[in-house]
């Protein structure tokens, strides 16, 4: 019986020296209401600071024309949002985690602003290149056919050669890790056909391709080929070969190996490569376009800077930014569903 | 207390397969990753009998983990020939089953579904297969963890997975290297006695290798004991002890058991000594 004691005594204090409960990572205490005011506060503050600035410092320099204002209505918007959040705060209190991360933006936008309008209203800088805050506002309002029009084909185009690009990547990759053969054949010359820069093949995709849309799809495709493939065959060479014995013992064959071990091993790898890609794709994208893709926000951009409507080019490098935010984020809710093994893991 | 537990139920029926190694040899090649290259095993010759539990235990590096390999089929011997069950082993195969060192579960995958994993590989129905799974996870106690990933487990529940994985499919010799190094002490003889109430209910060939010497007599019917590198069987143990010694509770405090591991220490120190001298 001594060893059974022994087992009891030993698991007791086990128990003991346990901590009573582990605090999971998001069960971080809510902000407190000081924090949502120390935030919201400032956020008011500093946006009533815009509005002033830009109404009541006159205009130096001669103005032949009083452009429309979009600034005033702008600003007055994010203070009615700056308000309504803080209200929000405190009747749902779950989400103040969001609450201060729109201050966070707003914050920073207005301390951006506030200098660009001293700027602009004291004529320390001048249009065409540095447009005022409340034409580049003004583009999203004039001119949102065309914008809209824009970026639907740009999404177009870019879904299209992405899509092409890495499901290429990702089978050839799989290729290149799992067969000796085609590596030692393949290796060398996706090697050195890979890291050429997709805007070196502009010459040849023009003479090659009947259109520029299908030129620009080859270029896109190029781009995210590589990075997905390279990551994918690096991930499928990497399973750990103790995964491999343990399912070759278990009387998996070689499909199965393949398409339940290799895959899902290899998968974190492809999605990096995916996430590569898809940043190398965005600007092959802008480049396609302003070579000779006859729509798209690329185009947008080069049109714009023909006419020296310069807000339009920077009201149209935010869209392209927010683009990428709402197509990364995409792709991070495909990881997450397939990979939400790995949460437990590794940190997100 | 002991005595009255040496009566098991009847005679069980044996299922497992012979094991037999004939003149095995293996070499391997100097350097990659390796300082030593050269002979690993050397004219190893070992009988299993059906349904036996065997385990192997030798000076660190005497190919251990070699000999499993091979009777695995996850490497081919340099000469010599490796049969179970009356052929010879090509290749790995889901007769022969391994518990690794590590646990080595498929991470992605839920408990239930790296159990069925062996099941549906062999082309069983998915209903049986998670009849099957469920059995052998609720007969190691973990039928409460079937929906739940690898990483939420601890060490010894991982390694009661991948002994459920191992035995699901039902083979005729399971295998197992150093399974229970990285555990705890107090879990390491749980779930070696659940590996011998395994052993005990499947009436499978096991063969355990180990580096604990107490835990290869307290767990097996025979110790052999291996010579220093290159290994080569240096003696066999006849461990007489009662078979149901996950029920003896008294065991490990025996006067049988102590003279047993004392016997196995000797012979293993002078292995060790050999090995030491050679070098």
């Amino acid at each position: 019986m001594a060893l059974e004691e022994l087992r009891t005594a030993i698991s007791a204090v086990d128990r003991a020296a346990a901590p009573p409960t582990t605090v999971p990572l998001d069960a971080i205490p809510l902000p407190s209401d000081r924090i949502i005011n120390l935030r919201a506060g400032p956020t008011v503050i500093i946006w009533l600071t815009v509005l002033a600035v830009h109404n009541l410092i006159p205009q130096a320099g001669a103005t032949f024309k009083v452009p429309a204002d979009y600034l005033s209505p702008a600003a007055l918007l994010v203070l009615g949002i700056a308000l309504a959040t803080w209200g929000f705060a405190y009747i749902a209190k779950g989400r103040r985690e969001n609450v201060l991360a729109i201050y966070r933006v707003l914050i920073v936008l207005g301390i951006v602003l506030i200098p660009w309008e001293v700027a602009e209203r004291l004529a320390w800088i001048k249009p065409p290149f540095f447009p005022t805050a409340s034409k580049v506002i003004g583009v999203y309002i004039e001119d949102y056919p065309t914008l809209l029009l824009s970026i639907a084909y740009s999404m177009r185009l870019m879904i299209i050669g992405y899509v092409i690009g890495s499901t290429v990547g990702i089978f050839s990759g799989l290729a290149l890790g799992w067969s000796k053969h085609v590596s030692n054949w393949a290796q060398f010359w996706m090697r050195l056909i890979g890291p050429i820069p997709a805007t070196a093949w502009i010459p040849l995709a023009i003479v090659i391709f009947p259109n520029t849309f299908s030129a620009g799809i080859f270029l896109i495709a190029f781009a995210s080929w590589f990075p997905v493939m390279m990551l994918t065959s690096s991930g499928v060479a990497g399973v750990p070969k103790a995964l491999l014995e343990a399912a070759q013992t278990l009387g998996a064959d070689n499909k199965r190996l393949l398409l339940h071990v290799v895959i899902p091993a290899a998968l974190p790898n492809v999605f990096v490569g995916l996430f590569m890609s898809l940043g190398t794709a965005f600007a092959i994208l802008v480049v396609a376009e302003m070579m000779g893709v006859k729509a798209g926000l690329g185009w947008y951009i080069t049109w714009a800077q023909g006419w020296s409507e310069y807000h339009k080019v920077y009201a149209s490098m935010l869209v392209l930014g927010a683009l990428f935010i709402i197509v990364v984020s995409g792709v991070f809710k495909v990881r997450d569903r397939l990979l939400s093994w790995q949460k437990g893991i590794i940190r997100w | 207390m002991v005595a009255t537990t040496t009566v098991s139920q009847g005679v069980p029926v044996t299922q497992g397969s012979d094991v037999e190694l004939l003149g095995v040899s293996k070499t391997r090649p100097k350097g990659a990753g390796r300082e030593t290259g050269g002979l690993v095993l050397n004219h190893l010759n070992l009988r299993v009998e059906p349904g036996s539990f065997v385990s192997i235990v030798g000076p660190g590096g005497c190919g251990k983990t070699t000999l499993l390999r091979l009777l695995a089929g996850l490497e081919p011997p340099s000469a010599g020939h490796v049969h179970v069950g009356g052929q010879t082993v090509h290749g790995p195969s889901p007769r022969r089953g391994i518990i690794f060192q590590d646990a080595n579960l498929f991470p992605w995958l839920s408990v239930l579904k790296n159990v069925t994993f062996g099941p549906l590989s062999v082309g069983v129905s998915l209903k049986d297969a998670e009849a099957r799974a469920t059995h052998w996870l609720t007969f190691l106690g973990l039928s409460k963890f079937l929906q739940r990933y690898p990483h939420e487990l601890s060490g010894g529940m991982q390694q009661r997975v991948a002994i459920a994985r191992a035995i699901v499919n039902e083979p005729d010799l399971l295998l197992a290297d150093e399974p229970f190094g990285g555990l705890d002490w107090i879990t390491r003889e749980q779930v070696c006695d659940e590996l011998l109430r395994l052993w005990h209910t499947t009436r499978k060939t096991f063969i355990y290798v180990t580096h604990a010497l107490e835990e290869a007599v307290y767990i097996s019917q025979r110790v052999i004991i291996l010579s220093a590198r290159p290994g080569t069987v240096a003696k066999v143990i006849e461990v007489n002890l009662p078979e149901q010694r996950w029920a003896a509770t008294d065991l490990r405090f025996s006067p049988e058991y102590a003279r047993l591991v004392e016997e196995v220490r000797e012979i293993f120190a002078e292995q060790t000594a050999l090995a030491h001298n050679s070098r």
